[in-house]
């Protein structure tokens, strides 16, 4: 048979729940302080990981910043190039009026070589022109190939004279298609 | 009395290590946040940096050639002068002379680039002034035509042309050294082929410069 011995004296025996409750608290102190000292270690360990690993990144990063320095040249005219023609990208979307001048040239190839044309005058939306023909079948020939031209959406006759000497005299405002 | 020397024993070592692990959590917790974020920081400007190294590494000599034409097409300051000797030279080409020239003041276009408008006069048959019209853009200072004025009299043809010659400053500051840096994309290609192409003045040499302060490298 088991012997039980307990030689603390009698006033500094705790007993019933509160004895259990002070037994856990024991218990839970240990255990904290185990995890406690686990974790201290364990994040020790990775700060001073992470900081040779900052160590090491700052020292690459510093050493790649004097390379791009040693390459200024290079990245001054590659930022220099993509900068100009950023802008030249800008400078093609300003309308010329060159676009016209091919859609009016075509049309005056088309007038008969009696005709004649007196007055051009174009920009990049519309064409003033003003013809002179000979015949009322030149007038009417021309007027026709204006009519099916894709180069300008309206062609609206501004003026309209007839000399017995010199013949018709029309003016013509072409406005460009867009 | 007893009772409470023995809970204050029991729980007071508890109590400590709770409040010691806390303070040690948080001190430690915010350490390593403010590393990590250093080092996703330093570990981003690293690509950065070295796709950037490697990217001027190669860099070849047609972004250094690029660079003077394209900087020849759109100058930084008023190119007047060589606009009017490159129209000058076009017009000698096609048999004509040019007349009645004048330079406007300098103006802000809408397009946000500074521009100067250049007015002139030239008379011959009307095939060669065509002819000329549209070898304008085929020069370099680019140049719009922007309005054209043709009358005919006694088959001479005289023309008053009105161009648009462009300009726009130089960048005043290069990126930070951290900021990525691309390569030339296939639409700027495209277009610095079309710049290349352009018959530069003879005298124009632009190119930029080559030693200076990082803050200011256009503008020496």
């Amino acid at each position: 048979m088991a012997i039980t011995l307990n030689l603390l004296p009698q006033d500094q025996i705790v007993s019933g729940s509160l004895g259990k409750f002070l037994k856990i608290s024991k218990s839970l102190s240990v255990i904290f302080f185990a995890i406690f000292i686990l974790f201290a270690i364990g994040m020790t360990i990775f700060i001073i990981t992470n900081n040779s690993k900052l160590k090491s990144l700052t020292s690459n990063v510093s050493s790649l910043k004097e390379d791009v320095i040693a390459l200024e040249v290079s990245e001054k005219q590659i930022f220099l190039l993509k900068d100009r023609i950023k802008k030249i990208e800008t400078l093609k979307t300003i309308p010329s009026s060159l676009k016209n001048l091919a859609g009016t040239i075509e049309l005056v190839n088309t007038l008969s070589p009696t005709a004649k044309v007196t007055e051009l005058d174009l920009d990049s939306k519309k064409v003033d022109l003003t013809v002179n023909f000979k015949s009322n079948f030149e007038m009417n020939s021309f007027l026709s190939t204006v009519k099916q031209s894709k180069s300008f959406s309206s062609v609206i006759v501004s003026s309209f004279g007839l000399s017995p000497t010199t013949g018709y005299l029309i003016s013509f405002n072409l406005l460009t298609s867009k | 009395m007893k009772n409470y020397q023995e809970i204050i024993k029991s729980v007071a070592p508890l109590l400590m290590i709770v409040l010691l692990f806390a303070f040690t959590a948080k001190f430690t917790l915010s350490k390593v946040s403010t590393q990590s974020t250093q080092i996703e920081k330093l570990t981003k400007e690293k690509v950065t940096l070295s796709a950037k190294v490697k990217l001027l590494s190669e860099i070849s000599d047609t972004v250094s050639e690029g660079a003077s034409a394209a900087s020849i097409a759109l100058p930084d300051t008023n190119y007047a002068l060589a606009a009017i000797s490159q129209l000058r030279f076009k017009a000698l080409e096609n048999g004509l002379t040019l007349g009645s020239l004048k330079a406007g003041n300098e103006v802000k276009d809408t397009s946000g680039l500074m521009r100067s408008d250049i007015t002139f006069q030239v008379n011959g048959p009307k095939l060669q002034i065509v002819s000329f019209i549209n070898s304008i853009p085929t020069i370099a200072p680019i140049l719009i035509t922007e309005k054209v004025k043709m009358t005919e009299v006694n088959e001479v043809t005289r023309a008053d042309i009105t161009v648009k010659s462009f300009w726009a400053e130089l960048p005043k500051a290069l990126p930070s050294l951290t900021q990525q840096l691309s390569d030339l994309t296939e639409k700027e290609l495209v277009i610095l082929d079309e710049v290349s192409a352009l018959t530069p003045p003879s005298f124009a040499v632009n190119s930029p410069s080559v030693t200076g302060d990082r803050v200011d490298p256009f503008n020496q």
